[in-house]
């Protein structure tokens, strides 16, 4: 099997699936229990906290890290703080999490546009921001569809320079572990989402970064774990796998962008021989661990289960919209044709994967290309 | 109170001989449905010509609804009514009858106007038919003439229904009407062949009410269509199950097979080769469960292929008999009828099909024979085909339409 969908999903690390399993065997205890077997976990679970708060050099009078089930979760939390009625400013192509949180419940709704470069449009925040501005700004720093990198840190103190109580909140997801985070944007931003199963951790775990003195309330209560943040037992097994996971990629992180660039390069080159194929943000800064592609002509859906034959395994679009039809927003905010919502596939890298892979899709998809064109042709 | 169901046969006047046989096979029928709605213990007694469903214990008002409803889905049943139980003594009968219309008043279902129909299968019991008729009629016109309550021999809102029989009198208030026609079997075996659109699944439920047995068979053009189009079927099986004793659905793989017809002929003939290949493979199927013949939706003249031409051409690749019981049907009353037998939501869920994908510009409306015998000669596929229904995945369904494991 080719794996190409580690933007949804990506396997557990060696490293992490072993502390993972040892860690359920042997660390069963309850973190909030007062003996020893319990409370020792709960120390260990606070400096797993500190190594995440360490990663971002975050000072820890400053910020604090909760660990949460999921990013979705994380995004959640903070968005559902704001009070109601509030101006929440987002666009149209960030995740559901981002968006089904600010478009259900009553906020006022924002969508930030994106310049001629298809990245967020800095310079319209000038057009609606002041001091007296309140409510929150919600970052995607990669884009889970496109892999648009965004200069979160131009936006960030933009964004806090015209209105400093305007809440600044950046989903990580796609980008944590993978590329460098724009340590100069940290002043400016007041919580981070990221997650654990993107970098090679368990699913089920993931985490929120927030300002200490930003008055955030938990989503859930009881027990009063997390500092009171985040009540339920918490995964002690899924929270040190993470820690495993986050650590690995971190010390790989500069070698693992070195290959997967090396292979969105070779893909990119095969690809562009093929005249139905076109890459639509080409002229953005995008990660290397993202490739969105456009064939004219043939549905995604046709593709994706031809590929399936091939053992070749991708996606059209992040897995939380892949239940829509037709008209998608995420592909109208990037510029592409209603008519082409059909025709987007994206292939996902991680460092585990390989040029012969990358090959041997591309030879695949040039054949079913070739067979579906004298298969459907209508005369 | 016991309970007892009476169902009454349809045409069972018309059988001769082979009488026995039918009764045979609706009683079979009978069983599963009850043993699949209803936990209680019953047995099935032929009592004049109708079938009378005595079930012990207490009986839970909702599985006997629900059991109902079912038995009105079972071909060959022309009416299913729900008797009560009481002592033979016509006091008994009266209070019980009082009973009865007491509980229809508490469902908003209270008539103006009955009269009593009494039947007498014990014929030691000494009170006639018209006593019982206006001895029990008059104890409850009496307790209910304040309410303005009326007897009408002539045209009543509603008929007591009484039946003396051996061990008790039965008392029954509301008659349903079931689907009719024949015993699921009787007529034989059939391979229908469903698309997922509104057509087939009329087709062959017209085909169960005439009584014929069925395996489904449908053709999955994956990689073409997705895991979805599979579900669908699945679920418009399960509800064609309701209208049959035993029901199997074949899952042939057919993308491999699509794959090779299209690369080899004019695309004009895909559509038609396509099909001329489905009737093959179903005639194939035929064979190996032994079934009679093929059951199509076609309606005469909707689509290209369903041309009299095209229809004739196809015909010629089927060893047996092709079924097409919605020819002369209109689309809407097409329709009306997937509405009523609740196949209607199913058929529409809008999913991509290999049709339109594959649908040439302009498709043939009259296949020239020639070319269209030649290729099915030249191009046999028998291996192909043959693999495709060793890997047809197959599903079987309870008479509720539940999934066997």
């Amino acid at each position: 099997m080719i794996y190409l969908d580690h933007a949804a999903s990506t396997p557990l690390l060696s490293e992490a699936c072993s502390q993972l399993c040892q860690s359920l065997q042997n660390d069963f205890a309850n973190p909030s229990s007062a003996h020893r077997f319990g409370s020792s976990l709960s120390k260990r679970i606070d400096k797993i906290r500190s190594y995440f708060l360490d990663l971002l050099k975050l000072d820890q009078e400053e910020f604090d890290f909760i660990f949460t089930a999921s990013a979705t979760e994380s995004n959640n939390m903070v968005i559902l703080n704001q009070a109601v009625g509030s101006s929440i400013f987002l666009n149209q192509a960030f995740h559901s999490s981002l968006k089904a949180p600010v478009i259900n419940n009553d906020y006022k709704l924002n969508y930030l546009p994106r310049d001629g470069s298809h990245h967020l449009d800095a310079q319209w925040l000038k057009t609606c921001l002041n001091k007296d501005s309140t409510g929150l700004l919600l970052l995607e720093w990669v884009n889970g569809q496109s892999g648009i990198i965004e200069n979160i840190a131009e936006m960030a103190s933009l964004a806090k320079q015209l209105a400093p109580h305007l809440w600044i909140h950046v989903d990580a997801v796609q980008g944590f572990g993978k590329i460098p985070f724009p340590m100069n944007s940290l002043k400016f931003i007041d919580s981070i989402a990221i997650s654990g199963h993107k970098i090679g951790g368990p699913k089920g775990i993931a985490g929120l970064y927030f300002r200490r003195h930003k008055k955030l309330r938990p989503l859930i209560w009881g027990g009063g774990q997390e500092n009171g943040m985040r009540s339920g037992t918490q995964a002690f097994p899924l929270i040190s796998s993470f820690m495993t996971a986050a650590k690995i990629m971190h010390a790989d992180r500069e070698q693992s962008v070195q290959v997967v660039s090396h292979l969105q390069c070779a893909l990119r080159s095969r690809l562009e021989k093929i005249q139905s194929i076109s890459f639509p943000v080409a002229s953005a800064q995008t990660s290397p661990y993202i490739q969105m592609l456009m064939i004219e002509g043939a549905s995604s859906d046709i593709l994706l289960r031809h590929l399936e034959v091939h053992e070749i395994i991708m996606s059209s679009t992040s897995a939380c919209s892949s239940k829509l039809k037709g008209f998608n927003p995420v592909f109208a905010d990037f510029g592409i044709e209603e008519q082409n919502h059909k025709n987007i596939l994206r292939v996902s890298f991680s460092a585990s994967n390989t040029i012969e892979e990358v090959e041997i899709f591309s030879r695949a998809l040039e054949k079913i290309l070739c067979d579906l064109k004298r298969l459907t042709r209508k005369a | 109170m016991n309970t007892l169901i009476f169902v009454s046969v349809d045409e069972l006047w018309l059988k001769g001989k082979n009488r026995r046989l039918y009764v045979k096979a609706i009683t079979e029928h009978i069983s599963k449905v009850l043993k699949a709605y209803m936990p209680a213990k019953f047995e099935i007694r032929n009592e004049n010509q109708r079938l009378a469903i005595f079930l012990s214990g207490d009986v839970d008002e909702t599985n006997l609804a629900k059991t109902v409803e079912a038995l009105t889905r079972v071909p060959g049943i022309f009416t299913v009514s729900v008797s009560h139980a009481c002592a033979k003594d016509l006091q008994v009968m009266g209070e019980l009858g009082i009973n009865l219309f007491n509980k229809l008043q508490k469902e908003g279902k209270f008539p103006k106007s009955f009269k009593v129909v009494s039947t007498r299968t014990d014929k030691r019991f000494p009170v006639t038919t018209p006593e019982i008729n206006i001895e029990v009629g008059g104890i409850i016109f009496l307790h209910f003439e304040s309410l303005g309550l009326k007897v009408d021999l002539h045209k009543p809102e509603l008929v007591l229904d009484i039946r003396i029989l051996n061990d008790s009198a039965y008392l029954s208030t509301e008659v349903y009407p079931g689907m009719g026609g024949l015993p699921v079997g009787t007529s034989g075996h059939v391979v229908t062949m469903l698309s997922g659109g509104l057509d087939s699944p009329v087709a062959s439920y017209l085909m169960s009410k005439r009584g014929c047995s069925q395996v489904f068979v449908f053709f999955f053009a994956y990689p073409f269509v997705g895991d979805e189009v599979k579900d669908k079927i699945v679920k418009l099986c399960s509800q064609l199950a309701k209208f049959q004793s035993r029901t199997q659905l074949y899952i042939i793989p057919f993308g491999a097979v699509q794959q090779q017809i299209g690369q080899a002929c004019h695309s004009e003939y895909r559509t038609i080769l396509f099909r001329a290949y489905m009737i093959k493979v179903a005639n194939m199927l035929a064979k190996k469960i032994d079934a009679e013949a093929i059951c199509t939706g076609d309606s005469l003249g909707q689509v290209s292929s369903q041309t009299l031409t095209n229809m004739a051409l196809v015909d010629r690749v089927s060893e047996r008999i092709v079924l097409r019981p919605l020819l002369g049907h209109n689309k809407r009353e097409i329709i009306d009828q997937a509405r009523k037998i609740g196949t209607y939501e199913t058929s529409i869920l809008p999913y991509d099909d290999a049709c339109s994908l594959f649908a040439p510009k302009k498709p043939i409306i009259r296949g020239d024979l020639g070319y269209f015998t030649k290729f099915i000669e030249e191009n046999s596929f028998d291996q192909l085909l043959n693999q495709a229904i060793l890997d047809a995945e197959i599903y079987r369904f309870q008479v509720d339409g539940k999934i066997l494991e």
